[in-house]
């Protein structure tokens, strides 16, 4: 049976979304995908990311991640629209959901991408590619956004088929169009190929996804080990994947933020350490995972990175038994002296059965934190986020009790699906007039 | 043809949702632009749609009704999960 893949992909899915809402639900006469727009993650601020931008925008240079004086710079008429995170989830569950009527199994990849399996509904919705072209007709028709299509009989294929020309495309890339198709791009745009790999190919003189695939394989392997082996194969359209039908756990938990004011004490050091800890144990806790190893991450005012990792000696999900080793680990890394910008806490080394042994010294003291970290979450979870927080941050107006990460309406569901709500019954619905609106007279 | 923003008026709707599931505006009201509360009483519904837009479940309802002197047509909008109801646009 002839594998058949699709890689599905929203052309810029913010800024479409947003689009959509103001034409479709607010009924606005403007179309944000029309004129150089995007969505930017503060637009108040000199400092907001450009997360996402429209193809006029694109025209003008600018770039998503980019802050926002500087695509001002490049386009001073740009509009700018601040991001909403709740909309832009539920497009995402629609989307997925209109994939999964179609397609038998769908690999949800990102919060506007997914891979769908196609392979043997030949007899049930004929040519696969007029099936991907109903797809992505009856996502624009019914959802009011466009999305690229990329059909393959592989996933990387298919990816690499669904950024072509945009938008509202299908594209094929099967291993007799490589050739043709693929070999002529710079292999930047190859999966997997990043900056410093782009950097170890150029210096081999290998410049476009063609040199790399007719470049000898054991020249590759001698100079970028096992990712080069890959990445000859993939320019060769050759991998081997399935598509998970589960989501897989997560290997590591990790939370990190960039502070407004730069830190240049350890006790501020420590309260962001603290915030940290606070989120990625909760976020621990919630998957039921305990972590073994900690690492540390801090960025320098002038931008250097510098990070260190220990091993725990027992794997924990408890917030201060991660916020000790945290600042252990870090007043062994920072001098003291250099201003930092951010901070990150990350915990690897990830299982749910990870035994506890009982130790010798302090025998409660692991059984107390899990109780009170218990409590802490369930206080959280009735009454929201803010309703409790460690009396170190009374005073602090600088970072929160729990930083890094998303705020919760941007949380659930952004990296990962997340099954869709209970709704409530509402009591009061049968409460209330019988009929009439207050004022009314019969009639 | 150029495009003009819809009108997307909030108004306080009362509907009926029959044992089958299906809703119906009945009768609704809103402020003009004299501030004077208008109520409006729907004769027919012409024409009904549901909606999955920018991914916001809607109802959409062209209803006829007399408003004033004449007689009028236009779409109300229920948005499901925010349980609003709107007067998004006049077509006659």
């Amino acid at each position: 049976m002839a594998k058949i893949i699709c890689h599905i992909d929203v052309n810029s899915a913010f800024l479409s979304w947003s689009a959509a809402y103001r034409v479709h639900v607010l009924g606005d006469a403007l179309d944000l995908r029309e004129i150089p727009s995007a969505v930017c993650g503060d637009p108040e601020s000199r400092h907001g990311i450009i997360l996402a931008k429209s193809a006029p925008a694109k025209l003008y240079g600018v770039k998503t991640g980019e802050p926002l004086f500087q695509a001002r710079q490049k386009c001073p008429q740009l509009v700018v629209v601040a991001p909403d995170y709740a909309l832009y989830v539920e497009n995402s569950r629609r989307f997925i959901a209109i994939l999964r009527e179609v397609a038998p199994l769908v690999e949800q990849y990102s919060i506007d991408e997914a891979y769908c399996d196609l392979s043997g509904t030949e007899k049930l919705y004929g040519d696969p590619l007029q099936t991907a072209v109903r797809i992505k007709d009856r996502i624009r028709d019914e959802l009011g956004f466009t999305v690229n299509v990329g059909v393959s009989c592989n996933k990387l294929l298919a990816k690499m088929a669904s950024d072509f020309e945009k938008p509202d495309r299908v594209h094929t890339l099967f291993p007799a169009e490589i050739a043709e198709k693929l070999w002529p791009l710079p292999v930047r745009e190859l999966f997997l190929v990043g900056p410093a790999t782009e950097r170890k190919l150029q210096a081999m003189g290998i410049t476009t996804i063609g040199q790399l695939a007719q470049a000898d394989p054991a020249h590759l392997r001698a100079r970028l080990h096992k990712h080069g082996e890959l990445i000859w194969n993939f320019a060769n359209g050759r991998a081997d994947d399935e598509l998970a039908a589960e989501t897989a756990l997560n290997k590591g938990y990790g939370n990190s933020v960039t502070t407004a004011v730069d830190i240049v004490d350890r006790q501020t050091a420590h309260k962001v350490l603290l915030s940290l800890s606070e989120t990625v144990g909760m976020r621990m806790r919630r998957d039921a995972q305990r972590g073994s190893c900690i690492s540390v991450q801090i960025r320098s005012n002038a931008f250097r990175n510098v990070s260190r990792q220990m091993q725990l000696p027992q794997p924990t999900d408890a917030t201060l038994e991660i916020y000790h080793a945290a600042c252990r680990v870090f007043d062994d890394l920072w001098d003291g002296r250099t201003p930092l910008r951010l901070l990150g806490v990350q915990m690897s080394g990830v299982s749910r059965e990870a035994p506890r042994q009982g130790s010798l010294f302090e025998p409660d003291a692991y059984e107390r934190l899990a109780r009170s970290d218990a409590a802490i979450d369930s206080i959280r979870a009735r009454f929201g986020e803010s309703a409790i927080m460690r009396a170190s941050f009374l005073q602090t107006d600088g970072v929160g009790p729990m930083a890094g990460g998303l705020s919760k309406a941007r949380r659930s569901g952004v990296t990962k699906p997340v099954p869709p709500e209970e709704d409530e019954a509402s009591a009061e619905f049968w409460a209330g007039s019988a009929g009439l609106l207050p004022g009314e007279e019969e009639g | 043809m150029t495009r003009v923003d819809a009108l997307n008026m909030p108004v306080e709707m009362i509907s009926l949702c029959d044992d089958g599931g299906k809703l119906r505006p009945l009768r609704f009201r809103y402020q003009d632009a004299a501030q004077q509360m208008v109520v409006v009483r729907v004769e027919e519904v012409v024409y009904q749609k549901e909606s999955q837009q920018a991914g916001l479940a809607a109802c959409l309802f062209v209803c006829r009704a007399q408003l004033g002197e004449r007689q009028r047509v236009f779409e109300l909008r229920y948005a499901v999960r925010e349980h609003r109801w709107t007067l998004f646009r006049f077509l006659s």
